[in-house]
């Protein structure tokens, strides 16, 4: 994989009224403190970013600069304290935790550092669990599962449990389960950064591969400037703010 | 109480404590030598507290049930206790005509025995004087306790039966006119009587009139129920026995605990004047002591399956805890920590809360046996002499504590040992542990010392005939074979299916009956038999429910909002089969017991409560004085004014005798029992029904035509008869006769001797028939014609007790009313059968109600164990229920996955227990109507108040279950997926 990084200011990127216009994902001015009661953790300060429809985005930074905390609120998993984040134009703070569970449910997909796949159900039922979710008939479940696992390359593991699968195998099964509901949106919290360089790539490139044949939209949390390079661009944070973007050029 | 299963309180508190202080002192030097081990044990108990807490709980259930049969034991013998010491008062022995012991030993509700021997007054100086010299003796009072009836001339008030007590050498009685009585609270309570009151005391043709001087409190009127005192030379005049006493009571100088030493004394001294000691307190004292034992062993053999539900659910617990800190354990372990310092550890914690959950299951079980109690007074609450008094030893305390503390610390330290074991890589990955090759050799070992076990039993049963014995072997055979599959590579589903289906097979149906003819058991069998039935239908169930559940969720799966729910509340329970499988096991046995129970009483209550087997033909009993006993009833009826012949069909007229009996032909010494002489109406007219016959005897009826026509025949009682089954926990009468089982329902017929201790006369009587558990207690003894005995025993077998059966369209109820005041003067007691039944049945369904209130205790155990684990299982798959969040599981389908969870757990075992409850009662009750004494019980389930219960006890395990739910479905999503 050969790319090259064009840098330019953030506050530019998000001036850009193309980008705005496309945004399936929108925060604005998006502020989150942590107060643990003992101490007060600023982790996100008036965060504002877009992700584009087919967009493939990376939050790259240090550890504790927020990445994490920025796709948790983006992606509605966590609460935010100010501001507003859109999502295909609709603002998640005018949706109940219900609209936002079911939204999720249809809309979305996540990837986890550590998989987090159930351990008591096998990959293909961890794999059809959101569209069981989404009521989707259990035959056509099992069917677009295995379809899921089959486009990751692991129709054959189907019946396994997650402790019978590899890193990367279990990996695999965590993207088809995102991509199992046909997601607008997959969120990815460093995909990566619990495999080996070899397996690593392979999943960067099967993201990639996801992106470019079935239009996914990623927004990737990752540390690994390998993974960022496979993006179409990469957001760059510190200290909870975002100090800067580059559009990778191939 | 002396003795709890069999061994001696005392010793055995002793020994408890000295192994609980030597336990606790190793403990204490272990942790006092590696302080960072214990401080790294005890610290998760204030780490969480709200577990801590539910821990405490589920480890205090097993001590609350063992103190709260210890402290019921406690106040039935304290009860008991009570009332001899309130008859006897300081009095330690009592000395009187011969046979004194017999007589004392009799009263079960008999009339007494007729001519009783006065002694002379004079005789307490002398036996004062002969014992003097041995220190032992410090007074001897004569004394004349006497029956007699009381009317109250003012407040119209009578009592058939009062105790008339004189002694002259009391302070107070000393202070009355000739004319006054004392009455004690009780008679003052019957007769509504206050001072100044006019009082006629009546025996038989005798009459008194004396004022009430005053309501005093008098220990040692030989009763604890209503008594009269009256100063002695009135009342000598008023019985007709100038310069007469009936008995002496003598009070040691070192009280009754110096009773065997005096009896060593007073023995000689009372045979050279022809009469004769008996150690009346010490006996009344035992008899309170085994009374309370026998409560005591009631409630913990009915408790055994809540105890057993409670060990499972502290074996749980730990093994939980000992899961959610695998990997730190197995971290700990690979830095260098040694694996006798993880079992420290473990220790450590477990005795913290063991300690402090044994204090408080002690207070919980002395709570509940004060409820127990309550609801105890009010079975007895038409038994008016029995007042039941709460009272709890220290001792209890102790050793309710000491065993509460043990049990736990054992299987604290199993499970610790268990922990240890593990091995170091799979455990920090958290990965199942691998079978290792000292498993299997384990594994070998293990069965086959179980299948060598359990063929000795199981041989030593069939030689024996016993089925306790031939079940246990059977249960360790199976039990041992699986480890022994296991090792040879048989899958865990085969194994455990086929070992528990084989299981439940063998304890449901009667397979040792069929193989090996008819086996002795005993209530032993129910605690095995429920236990194996309910691990074999566990193991079954568990290995199999992928399929059961494949099913389940195949039809409701079918629903789209459910299936996802379904999906993750079905996979967790299969996954965890051994925390589902006990769980379920623990729930499924207090269940089982609970139907098998409610089932089985509510039969036998029923076929019980059936008037005509309990009154054997006859309305109404009566019993009269035995110092005025009415010869002929049937003149007597027609002689005395208000007395009503016309309302009776048939009047029949008993004796009873105080003897000493022995079967003939044996070793057997002489034993107290009572003898009871029938007239010809009773032996043509009565129903009773024979447990068993004499060869000869082709019916019930030619057993009592064969007792009418001729002398010297008898029937006894079915206590004094073994049997093959022993169900039964009441104390049987030394008197017993052998040669056959009450289940063989024939037998030749067996000679005993019977001997007057008074007068010494002896006969032979020849037993024909044996009769049938459900006739009533007052039917306990041998009956034979009084024409047998009347011959032999002349004046002292004088009819005391009389049957009526009511003519067509008489009221018992009144016919008994009209009895009792028209034979006033007899001191006679008359009771409609229809009343006394009624009594003792709503006494026995609230006994049978609190026995399945003390089993559901254990349903508590089943509810904290669904806790526990929901708890548990939140806390475990916090990190998941993020990603059910993150990938559109609402709040409320993570809450229903937690309540479905569980609801499996609590329906199953419901419905198991059930269904397997049903079929051994059923077994049970078939097995009963086959028998003689019990053709009328019937197959009748009290669905209403186990639908109750158990509605009651599932919504409460929803209840455990929805808290941690609801506060594991309110974690937002992020912050659950960061929980490591």
């Amino acid at each position: 994989m050969t790319a090259t990084v064009a840098t330019r200011p953030a506050r530019e990127a998000r001036a850009e009224p193309g980008i705005a216009a496309e945004a399936i994902v929108e925060a604005r001015a998006v502020d989150k403190l942590y107060d643990t009661g003992k101490v007060q953790v600023h982790a996100l300060r008036g965060v504002s970013f877009s992700v584009s429809r087919g967009e493939m985005v990376a939050i790259m930074g240090p550890s504790g600069s927020g990445k994490t905390t920025l796709l948790n609120c983006l992606s509605g998993l966590d609460r935010i304290d100010t501001g507003e984040v859109l999502i295909e134009g609709v603002a998640l703070s005018a949706l109940s935790d219900e609209a936002r569970t079911d939204y999720r449910a249809r809309r979305m997909g996540f990837v986890f550092q550590f998989y987090n796949l159930i351990p008591v159900l096998s990959a293909v039922e961890n794999v059809e669990l959101p569209l069981l979710v989404a009521r989707v008939p259990a035959r056509e479940a099992r069917r677009k599962a295995l379809a899921a696992l089959d486009l990751v390359g692991l129709g054959e593991r189907a019946a396994h449990v997650p402790d019978e699968l590899s890193g990367g195998q279990r990996q695999r099964v965590t993207i088809a389960r995102a991509l199992v509901n046909d997601p607008a949106i997959v969120w990815a919290d460093e995909p990566t950064g619990d495999l080996d360089s070899e397996n690593a790539e392979e999943i960067v490139a099967l993201m990639r591969r996801l992106n470019r044949e079935q239009g996914l939209t990623f927004l990737i949390v990752t540390h690994d400037i390998s993974v960022g390079r496979a993006t179409d661009r990469i957001v760059r944070m510190v200290d909870g703010e975002i100090v800067g973007e580059e559009r990778v050029a191939r | 109480m002396t003795k709890i299963f069999g061994l001696p309180v005392a010793d055995l508190t002793v020994v408890l404590t000295v192994l609980l202080v030597l336990a606790l002192a190793g403990i204490t030097v272990l942790a006092l030598r590696n302080k960072v081990f214990f401080r790294l044990g005890i610290r998760s108990l204030t780490r969480r507290r709200g577990r801590t807490a539910l821990i405490v709980v589920g480890l205090m259930l097993g001590t609350t049930i063992i103190s709260a049969a210890l402290a019921t034991g406690d106040t039935m013998s304290h009860t008991i206790r009570s009332s001899a010491t309130a008859a006897l008062g300081q009095t330690d022995e009592v000395i009187g005509a011969k046979g004194i012991d017999a007589a004392l030993a009799s009263e079960n509700g008999g009339g007494g025995s007729t001519g009783w021997k006065y002694l002379p007054q004079g005789y307490a100086d002398r036996l004062a004087r002969e014992t003097r010299s041995s220190g032992l003796i410090k007074r001897v009072e004569p004394v004349i306790v006497e029956p007699v009836a009381v009317w109250n001339t003012t407040s119209r008030q009578s009592e058939a039966r009062v105790t008339l007590f004189s002694t002259p050498n009391d302070r107070r009685l000393g202070r009355l006119y000739a004319n006054e009585v004392y009455l004690n609270p009780k008679a003052a309570d019957k007769l509504d009587a206050k001072p100044g009151d006019i009082l006629q005391v009546l025996s038989g043709d005798r009459a008194a009139t004396a004022t009430v001087r005053a309501i005093i409190r008098y220990d040692g009127v030989g009763t604890d129920g209503a008594a009269v005192l009256m100063p002695l030379p009135a009342a000598q005049q008023f019985l007709g026995k100038p310069g007469l006493v009936k008995a002496l009571f003598v009070s040691n100088t070192a009280g009754v605990s110096g009773t065997d030493q005096a009896m060593r004394v007073l023995e000689p001294a009372a045979a050279r004047l022809g009469l004769e000691a008996d150690n009346t307190k010490q006996d009344a004292l035992e008899q309170a002591d085994a009374g309370g034992a026998m409560f005591m062993s009631f409630f913990t053999t009915f408790g055994s399956f809540s105890i057993a539900a409670g060990i499972l659910l502290i074996f749980l617990i730990f093994v939980m805890l000992a899961a959610e800190r695998r990997s730190e354990l197995g971290i700990a372990r690979a830095v260098g920590t040694r694996r006798k310092h993880l079992v420290q550890m473990f220790l450590y914690e477990g005795v913290a809360y063991d300690l402090l959950a044994a204090a408080v299951g002690v207070l919980l079980g002395v709570a509940v046996s004060y409820g127990m109690v309550l609801a105890m007074v009010g079975a007895f609450a038409s038994a008016e002499d029995v007042q039941i008094t709460y009272s709890v030893k220290p001792t209890t305390f102790l050793l309710g504590y000491a065993v509460g503390v043990l049990l736990t610390l054992i299987v604290v330290a199993f499970s610790a040992w268990r922990v240890s074991r593990m091995n170091i890589v799979t455990a920090i990955r958290n990965l199942p542990e691998p079978l290792e090759g000292r498993h299997r050799r384990r594994r070998w070992v293990l069965g086959a010392l179980g299948v060598l076990a359990g063929a000795a039993l199981a041989t030593a049963g069939v030689g024996g005939e016993d089925a306790v014995t031939l079940g246990l072997g059977v249960a360790l055979l199976i039990l041992g074979l699986v480890p022994i599959l296991r090792a040879l590579g048989v899958p865990d589903r085969g194994v455990y299916t086929g070992a528990g289906l084989a299981l439940v097979a063998w304890f449901v149906l009667p397979i040792g009956n069929w193989l090996f003819g008819e086996l002795k058991v005993n209530f032993s069998i129910f605690i095995l038999g429920g236990l194996m039935i309910v691990v074999g239908a566990s193991w079954a169930l568990m290995y199999n429910a992928d399929v059961l559940l494949g099913l389940l969720g195949s039809v409701a799966g079918r629903s789209k909002g459910l299936a996802p729910v379904l999906r993750m509340s079905m996979a967790y329970p299969l996954r965890s089969l051994f925390r589902t499988g006990v769980t379920l096991a623990m729930f499924t046995l207090v269940v089982f017991t609970l139907v098998v129970g409610a089932t089985t009483s509510g039969a036998f209550t029923n076929a019980f409560n059936d008037l005509n087997t309990f009154g054997g033909g006859f309305d109404v009993r009566a019993t009269t004085s035995p110092a005025q006993p009415i010869v002929n009833m049937r003149s007597a009826l027609t002689q005395t004014l208000g007395a009503r012949p016309r309302d009776f069909g048939v009047v029949s007229s008993e004796s009873s005798l105080p003897v000493k009996a022995r079967q003939l032909g044996t070793a057997a010494k002489e034993e107290s029992y009572t003898v009871y002489g029938a007239d010809t109406a009773f032996l043509s007219h009565t129903t009773y029904g024979l447990a068993a016959r004499a060869h000869e005897y082709g019916s019930d009826a030619a057993v009592w035509r064969a007792l009418r026509t001729r002398p010297d025949l008898a029937v006894v009682d079915s206590q004094v008869v073994p049997r093959k089954a022993n169900w039964g926990f009441a104390m049987l009468p030394k008197f017993q006769i052998h040669g056959f089982y009450l289940e063989d329902r024939t037998f030749d017929p067996v000679h005993v001797s019977i001997r007057d201790p008074q007068t010494g006369k002896r006969m032979k009587l020849t037993v024909i028939g044996v009769l049938s558990d459900s006739a009533p207690q007052f039917m306990y003894g041998i009956w034979t014609s009084q024409r047998s005995l009347r011959p032999v025993f002349g004046d002292r077998v004088l009819p005391t007790i009389h049957l009526f059966a009511t003519a067509p369209g008489v009221d018992p109820k009144a016919a008994a009313r009209t009895l009792e005041s028209s034979f006033v003067g007899s001191g006679m007691q008359a009771d409609a059968h229809e009343d006394t039944l009624h009594d003792l049945v709503a006494a026995n369904v609230t006994i049978n109600r609190l026995v399945m209130g003390f089993m559901g205790l254990g349903l508590i155990v089943g509810v904290a164990a669904l806790g526990v684990i929901s708890a548990r299982a939140v806390v475990e798959r916090r990190q998941h229920i993020g990603v059910l969040r993150a990938i559109g599981f609402s709040k409320r389908m993570v809450q229903l996955i937690f309540v479905l969870e569980s609801s499996f757990v609590a329906l199953t075992a419901i419905a198991v227990g059930t269904v397997l409850g049903l079929v051994v009662a059923h077994q049970v009750i078939s097995d009963s109507q086959s028998t003689p004494s019990w053709q009328n019980l019937s197959f009748d389930v009290p669905w209403l108040s186990l639908g109750v219960i158990f509605l009651a006890v599932y919504l409460v395990a929803l209840a455990t279950t929805l808290l941690p739910a609801v506060r594991a479905s309110r974690i937002y999503p992020a912050e659950a997926l960061r929980y490591q």
